[in-house]
């Protein structure tokens, strides 16, 4: 690994979003079933290859916010290039993590599914971290999911925008994902994380 | 004050945090009435539903704002400034609740609307949609606290996923469904058929409008080092809250009461169809569904002279003669499902077919008949050759041989008996 690599993916933190993403999936491994069923009037199953690639989105898309915005635009190398290998590369690892994490899923919504969320709310993410910054790219992720969660299914069957709770073979929800992480990398390629006010400090 | 706080409302992050509140909350309760609301009832649920995708979002900006001027390097500044501290957090916390408050404002107009212009029957509940407005306040306040004291850029996602995790266990969590109103949800089934408990609701509001404040105050108190003067309205709030928590308790978390009085309205002669007043504007489409049905069983031992709306659970009796069927909302799908209960209970099929040990063996013929009579035979699925030659030979009859059939194996039928051989 180059110097100027070694920077670039400090000044990302992405180190910080590697170990949440192996965290990620060694819990996820460690629960080894599909859902966590809260049992009562109202019984809610935990669909994990929804909630497990939410978060892992928004690893992905803080990994997006560099800590010295400014100066990467003063420099001579190809920066659009760069960001789109370092979220390319991330991506693919959180991909890698989510998959080796749920692999035990049974159910129609498994690790097939969880893969597709991944790349498709990492896409949206990226999206997001171009729009509002690395720090609010969570929110885009968390909406979707929370919306589909909560109102996506009706009579057992997933609405089209609640794309992350329709079944792994669901061809429809993988065009939309793919077309959100194609967005989602183009825009953060082209464009980079939104940089924080000059007067905050995003710590 | 005046001035702090319309700076907060003109360049904080209340106006933005209001407009994704607005967008994501009547999306999830327009979507929970299926985009046309025309019951009271279920729209003041929606409101419910709406209030927990808002909570964890308003939450989470809260926690943000919260930090914002210690992520700004500005304490100093605000510690220096005219009120201090104190005065500050107030006006930015007072921007914060204002726009969310607006944006949930905004939510009970475009799902109330719709309701006022299409309902027949019944109004929204108060105490319930003050209910949902203060939980929302109440988000707002513990995330603001949580950014003061958390500075981290994890503080707003972590905050929102504590808050949808809080919600999820006071929904699902039977150890404490007694006091499940006691965190800042409820989307408790309200339908028709249930009239709202106003102590319960009002009681709700109380507990959490008050805990927030006891909040906001005890964190004023410790910040100003116990000054004296803010003591009394400390010991205030947590005496209002614990009047609102054991009014909660006292009614054992129900938020609604059964069994209301309701007057059918009945119309037709040949059936007679008696809807609850509230869905009397899918009529037309009930009449659609249930007159074939009894011009089916017209003339054989199943013959329906009165069908009556009755709720599924307690209360689902219909009158000596008559047969029920349930109906939820007023999408197609829900009126095709009724018909299907219709028939089915028309054909005495609701118990007969269920045992202790299981499903009895004729329950998938009995399943071809009933989907038949219902008028929706692709509802039915044959697994077997035999099952497809009983559907082809059933399907194949004419009305008049049908109503033999079924009058010649009405006592199959109702036992739940029939096989491969009624239909060769």
């Amino acid at each position: 690994m180059t110097r100027s690599w070694a920077l670039f993916l400090t000044a990302r933190r992405t180190g910080n979003a590697v170990l949440t993403l192996v965290v990620l999936g060694v819990i996820e491994r460690l629960l080894g079933t599909a859902s966590v069923r809260f049992t009562g009037n109202n019984s809610f199953v935990v669909p994990w290859a929804v909630v497990v690639p939410t978060v892992a989105a928004a690893a992905v898309a803080l990994a997006s916010g560099s800590a010295t915005p400014e100066l990467e635009q003063l420099t001579v190398r190809n920066i659009p290039r760069l960001r789109l290998t370092h979220a390319s590369a991330v991506v693919l690892f959180a991909t890698i993590t989510d998959y080796l994490g749920t692999r035990e899923l049974g159910g129609t919504i498994s690790s097939e599914a969880a893969v597709r969320n991944v790349l498709g709310l990492a896409g949206l993410a990226l999206l997001g971290a171009t729009i509002f910054g690395a720090i609010w790219a969570w929110i885009l992720p968390a909406v979707i999911a929370l919306i589909s969660l909560t109102a996506g299914v009706t009579d057992g069957t997933a609405a089209t925008w609640a794309w992350p709770l329709a079944n792994n073979a669901n061809s429809g929800a993988w065009v939309i994902a793919v077309a959100l992480l194609v967005v989602g990398l183009a825009s953060i390629s082209a464009r980079g994380a939104r940089a924080p006010s000059p007067d905050e400090d995003d710590e | 004050m005046r001035y702090p706080v319309a700076v907060e409302l003109r360049r904080g992050e209340g106006w933005w945090l209001s407009a994704l509140l607005t967008v994501a909350g009547t999306v999830v309760a327009l979507r929970s009435v299926y985009w046309h609301p025309i019951v009271w009832a279920a729209s003041v649920t929606a409101i419910g539903t709406a209030v927990e995708v808002m909570g964890p979002l308003a939450a989470a900006v809260a926690a943000y704002a919260g930090g914002r001027s210690r992520r700004r390097r500005m304490a100093h500044l605000e510690q220096l400034s005219d009120g201090g501290t104190e005065r500050a957090a107030t006006a930015q916390l007072a921007g914060l609740l204002a726009w969310v408050l607006v944006g949930y404002h905004l939510v009970v107009a475009l799902v109330y609307v719709p309701t006022f212009v299409s309902a027949t029957w019944g109004g929204p509940d108060l105490a319930r949609t003050v209910a949902g407005g203060t939980a929302l306040a109440f988000d707002v306040t513990v995330g603001y606290f949580c950014g003061r004291v958390w500075r981290s850029r994890l503080a707003a996602p972590v905050v929102a996923a504590l808050a949808y995790v809080a919600i999820i266990i006071g929904q699902t969590m039977p150890a404490i469904r007694s006091i499940h109103l006691l965190l800042p949800t409820n989307n408790d089934v309200y339908d028709e058929f249930n009239t709202p408990n106003d102590t319960t609701c009002w009681s709700q509001a109380l507990w959490l409008a008050a805990f927030a404040a006891a909040i906001f105050l005890a964190w004023r108190a410790a910040h100003l080092m116990m000054r004296r003067r803010g003591l009394p309205i400390l010991a205030l709030a947590i005496a209002a809250a614990s009047v609102g928590g054991l009014g909660i308790a006292s009614q054992d978390s129900r938020s609604n009461i059964s069994a209301v009085t309701v007057a059918f309205t009945c119309s037709g002669d040949n059936p007679v169809i008696c809807l609850h007043p509230a869905f009397l504007s899918t009529r037309p489409a009930v009449d659609a569904v249930l007159d074939p049905i009894a011009q089916r069983l017209a003339g054989t031992p199943f013959q329906v002279q009165r069908f009556e709306q009755r709720p599924r659970g307690v209360g689902g009796v219909p009158s000596p003669g008559a047969v029920a069927f349930a109906l939820d909302d007023n999408r197609q799908g829900s009126i095709r499902l009724a018909a299907q209960e219709a028939t089915v209970n028309a054909l005495a099929l609701s118990n007969s077919c269920f045992t202790d040990t299981g499903i009895k063996p004729g329950y998938d013929y009995a399943q071809l008949v009933a989907s038949s009579i219902a008028g929706q035979p692709s509802t039915f699925i044959a697994t077997s050759p035999d099952e497809q030659h009983a559907r082809t030979r059933f399907d194949s009859l004419t009305s008049a041989a049908r109503r033999t059939f079924l009058t010649r194996r009405a006592a199959a039928i109702r036992a739940c008996n029939l096989s491969a051989a009624d239909f060769a």
